[in-house]
């Protein structure tokens, strides 16, 4: 390839317009010693790229990955596993004992077997307990005898107010004859 | 998938990711720990790697994130010195250049790239990936990859001229 050729690739190339096949000619160009003096001032771009493009890792990564990841996977599962089989257990064990507890709680309680001495002590109990309540209650309605007063007040205004009503009569009958 | 199988997929792609990753950090030792951190973050989403294009493009996209994650987490930083020595190890070891000081020169531009355009040019210049291929990789159109990667280009050359033209007045 002719230095005119390279020129027209080399302004195609800062255009971003070559093609990766045009770019590897213009590489292997430049790696050349007896370039044209104008087109050595982009040479050293040109060995950079190539330097760059054989640069590898020195390490072993294959046998690094296989020794996370085998490792990785079986502890993970494993636990995984274990960790489901565990909660699958606990959550049934619970299901049970909450049924239980329901189920017993829910049983009506059998009448028990009282002595007679028993059932008259509770019945003097209860009454004893029913009377105080009552005697509670009277002392509170025993104040509402104060509402009787109320009667003799509401005749005596319906009183006054009938005389009010004979008055204005009057007074109509004097001022319309 | 068995490990052995995924394995088998997955090593294949460890320098493209160990350039990537060294890309970003600068460093050999940060881009192995990269590497192993990848091929795991892929060991564990490797129900998703059917849905990409190439297990290629899935991986080098796990690759970028995980740098910029990094590099956001910990602040990398990366000193110019440790460029400069890696430059010359690698030219010592092959043929014999004539000038180390100009490659670190590159080197040096190539670094003060914005990221996106760094990457780019990485992925097409050393990777040799096509537009569309690396419009993927990056979630973006493959025509804003074109301008991008001519813009990184430019700067580059632009740069290096006028550091030529800077030297040769001083001589």
């Amino acid at each position: 390839m002719n230095t005119k050729e390279i020129e027209i690739l080399l302004d195609k190339y800062f255009e971003a317009l070559t093609t990766v096949d045009e770019e590897n000619i213009l590489r292997s160009y430049f790696q050349r010693e007896d370039i044209a003096d104008h087109l050595k001032s982009v040479q050293s771009l040109f060995w950079l790229i190539e330097r760059q493009k054989a640069e590898k890792t020195e390490i072993d990564h294959e046998e690094r990955l296989m020794e996370k990841i085998s490792l990785k996977k079986e502890k993970g599962l494993h636990q995984k596993r274990l960790f489901y089989f565990a909660s699958s257990i606990a959550a049934i064990v619970l299901l049970f004992l909450s049924i239980i507890y329901f189920n017993t709680n829910e049983k009506p309680v059998p009448p028990a077997k009282y002595s007679p001495e028993e059932i008259q002590l509770a019945m003097i109990q209860t009454t004893n307990a029913l009377n105080y309540i009552s005697l509670k209650l009277n002392k509170g309605t025993s104040q509402l005898y104060h509402l009787q007063k109320f009667e003799p007040a509401l005749h005596t205004l319906a009183k006054n107010l009938s005389k009010l009503d004979r008055e204005i009569e009057k007074v109509n009958n004097q001022h319309n004859p | 998938m068995t490990a052995k199988e995924f394995c088998k997929q997955v090593l294949p792609l460890q320098d493209k990711i160990f350039r990537l990753a060294k890309k970003f950090f600068n460093s050999v030792d940060d881009a192995d720990d990269a590497v192993q951190e990848v091929f795991h973050k892929l060991w564990t989403r490797k129900e998703d790697i059917d849905s990409f294009k190439s297990l290629e493009a899935f991986a080098l996209i796990v690759t970028r994130n995980h740098c910029l994650d990094t590099i956001k987490a910990k602040k990398h930083h990366v000193t110019q010195l440790n460029l400069e020595h890696d430059i010359a190890d690698s030219t010592s070891q092959q043929k014999n250049f004539e000038n180390k000081d100009e490659l670190v020169t590159v080197f040096k531009l190539l670094n003060e790239l914005p990221e996106l355009q760094r990457t780019i040019f990485h992925l097409r210049d050393v990777e040799g990936l096509e537009f569309d291929d690396i419009a993927e990789i990056l979630s973006m159109n493959p025509v804003t990859v074109r301008v991008n990667l001519s813009r990184a280009r430019k700067f580059i050359r632009e740069k290096m001229i006028a550091i030529q033209n800077y030297e040769y007045k001083r001589d």
